[in-house]
């Protein structure tokens, strides 16, 4: 049996940045490969459909990524998200050294995490009556959590930032923030109960 | 709505393409209450998920972990390679840079840059070519040459004297058709008298800046082909210049009491009867005086050697001195060449012997002139003799003469020239005595 099996992705991050022997560290990125290599398939064919090379290739930059950072991975506080942003910009990567095909040119694929406000889809109106029920909801908060949830979401300061401007503590701040998120979940949890579309 | 479940079926429908409106708006609304790392997190959960629940719709696993290790250990070499070659690339650049800067430089240097010579000439506080002067003899003829003299000047045997613009004389070697050997050819002498100085360039390219009462001979002879063999009394100011011949050509300098040798070089000679000084100003030049150990090799600027007499044996022999090589300031060797020369508390008997030779004054003997006597007086080359006369007898120096010559040791008495009257004090200044100055208040009445 696998002796990394049993460990979390990011117990298998942190001893692949510690380990010293080749053996291991390959044992621990076939784990890694394993894990993940699937479900990074599954997104990479919602971006590239139809292209099995492009997506072996970026497949094949992702992992090669993690190894070459493999030092630096202790630090990664989510692995399963890192492992996802990499691909992205592997996929931009990807695309921008094909600029010049005129095959690809304006057919870059987009995430579905990145909508434009001009997307079909997109209903103004009702994200707009959502911002304002969430707005509604940021109001219900407590003074602090409320200044520090708008701090870092509206006006984009980080936690390092709001904890010097408002002297406190950087844990501090992520408590407040995660505090902040989870009650806003239940007020807007709280209040589709109560008829609100 | 905002639940992550709610959230990652919103996902689930964006990985399968199926967002409706609604969704987009919630989506977008909910990333103002999620981090961006959570909502990833939450899709590689979907992720998970969809695989798990199809299967056998996903490939099966390509990568390798070997694989990886080994493409990255490659691409690791091959970028090193790289990097190694482009350093090696960017020295060898670099270095060729260096090589054709200083090609160029030299190329440059040799182009623009004046010699010592050059310099010294085309300085603008160097007495000008257009000022020289100096007399040739060959033979029984004499030919004059004064700042007027243009062009051709004469012929002397198969050598042609000119003078160019500038000033400078040249000595040009003839077809061979006016060659003729008729015996014994006497030697091309250029002589510069007092307050004279003089420039000539020989047939083989070197060049010889004569200072005032100096003598150069040049024979007609060519007693040691393809060298050059010049003889020198007095000072002068020497530039060879090396041949592009397969055989190096050697320029031998022979003054009264030794010889110099030279292929390439510049330097300074002060050739008198009884010493000789080499002062280097670039290049190399070999020194031969009669004299045990008697070879010097300069190499360095300012470089110098000196022969001299040093002493008399108890025979009354004259006994001579060969300094080692001493490194001194090569411009001091080449003050003569200036339109100023400025004496600052310099040794008056140096002084004297210095003018002595710039104007002729015909000193007998610096002897008598105390050592420790020191002049300051600054001289330029157009000034009158009498200048120097005042600065002599300003740094209270009695002058004598007699025959024509100066002494500075008193008033001689020689069988041949009637006596001062009796009681009239030796004491005397001769000149004035002569002149009958003082001679009526010094007779006892």
């Amino acid at each position: 049996m696998d002796p990394y099996q049993t460990y979390t992705v990011k117990q298998l991050f942190e001893q692949l940045a510690q380990t010293r022997e080749r053996r291991e560290a390959e044992q621990l990125l076939g784990e890694i490969i394993k894990r993940y290599e699937k479900p990074l398939v599954g997104k990479l064919r919602t971006l590239i459909p139809y292209n099995e090379d492009l997506i072996a290739q970026v497949l094949n930059d992702v992992f090669m990524d993690v190894w070459k950072k493999r030092r630096t991975l202790a630090s990664v506080e989510t692995p399963r998200a890192w492992l996802l942003q990499v691909l992205s910009f592997k996929v931009s990567d990807a695309f921008r050294k094909r600029k010049n095909n005129e095959e690809y040119m304006g057919n870059i694929p987009q995430d579905y995490f990145e909508i434009p406000e001009n997307h079909p889809d997109f209903d103004e109106e009702r994200y707009r009556r959502m911002e304002e029920r969430i707005q509604e909801a940021i109001e219900r908060l407590p003074l602090m959590r409320r200044t520090i949830f708008t701090m870092k979401k509206l006006d984009g300061f980080s936690i390092e930032g709001i904890a010097r401007m408002l002297k406190l503590k950087e844990q501090t701040v992520k408590n407040h923030l995660y505090l902040a998120k989870l009650q806003l979940r239940k007020i807007l949890k709280k209040s589709r109960k109560e008829g609100w579309k | 709505m905002y639940d992550p479940r709610d959230i990652k079926h919103i996902i689930r429908r964006g990985l399968k393409g199926t967002f409706t409106a609604q969704d987009v708006a919630i989506f977008k609304s909910a990333q103002m209450i999620y981090e961006e790392n959570e909502l990833l997190e939450m899709e590689m959960d979907v992720l998970e998920e969809l695989e798990a629940e199809l299967p056998g719709v996903m490939p099966e696993p390509s990568m390798d972990a070997e694989t990886i290790i080994r493409t990255e250990m490659h691409q690791c070499i091959r970028c090193r390679l790289i990097k190694g070659m482009r350093v090696g690339g960017g020295i060898a650049a670099l270095w060729l840079i260096w090589l054709g800067i200083m090609a160029i430089n030299d190329w440059w240097s040799e182009q623009t840059v004046p010699s010592a010579y050059e310099k010294l000439v085309t300085a603008g506080d160097r007495i000008p070519s257009s000022e020289f002067a100096c007399t040739i003899y060959w033979g029984n003829s004499a030919t004059i040459v004064g700042k007027e003299s243009r062009g051709r000047l004469g012929r002397f045997g198969d050598k042609e004297l000119r003078r160019r613009d500038n000033g400078e004389l040249e000595l040009v070697q003839l077809p061979s058709q006016f060659a003729f050997s008729t015996g014994h050819q006497p030697d091309i002498r250029v002589i510069t008298g007092a307050q004279q100085q003089c420039a000539v360039w020989l047939p083989d390219g070197s060049l010889i800046r004569l200072d005032a009462a100096s003598d150069l001979s040049f024979p007609m002879e060519k007693r040691s082909a393809p060298n050059t063999e010049i003889g020198l009394t007095g000072r002068a100011l020497i530039r060879v210049h090396e041949h592009a011949d397969q055989h190096p050509r050697t320029v031998l300098l022979h003054t009264p009491n030794g010889s110099l040798a030279t292929q390439e070089g510049e330097f300074a000679v002060l050739a008198n009867r009884t010493d000789t000084r080499v002062t280097l100003l670039g290049g190399r030049v070999e020194a031969q005086f009669p004299i045990d150990n008697g070879y010097r090799i300069l190499t360095n600027t300012g470089d110098q050697v000196t022969y001299d007499r040093c002493c008399t044996d108890v025979q009354g022999n004259i006994n001579m001195i060969l300094s080692e090589v001493t490194r001194t300031d090569p411009w001091q060797a080449v003050t003569w060449t200036t339109r100023e020369r400025n004496y600052r508390n310099v040794s008056l008997r140096e002084f004297v012997l210095e003018m002595n030779r710039t104007y002729n004054l015909g000193v007998k003997s610096v002897n008598c002139i105390p050592e420790q006597k020191t002049i300051t007086a600054s001289i330029h080359f157009k000034d009158p003799v009498g200048k120097i006369y005042g600065y002599i007898r300003e740094a209270g120096l009695a002058m004598y003469e007699s025959n024509g010559m100066i002494s500075f040791c008193g008033p001689e008495f020689d069988p041949g020239r009637p006596r001062y009257p009796n009681r009239v004090s030796d004491s005397l200044d001769l000149m004035d005595v002569l002149h009958s100055r003082d001679l009526l208040a010094a007779v006892p009445r």
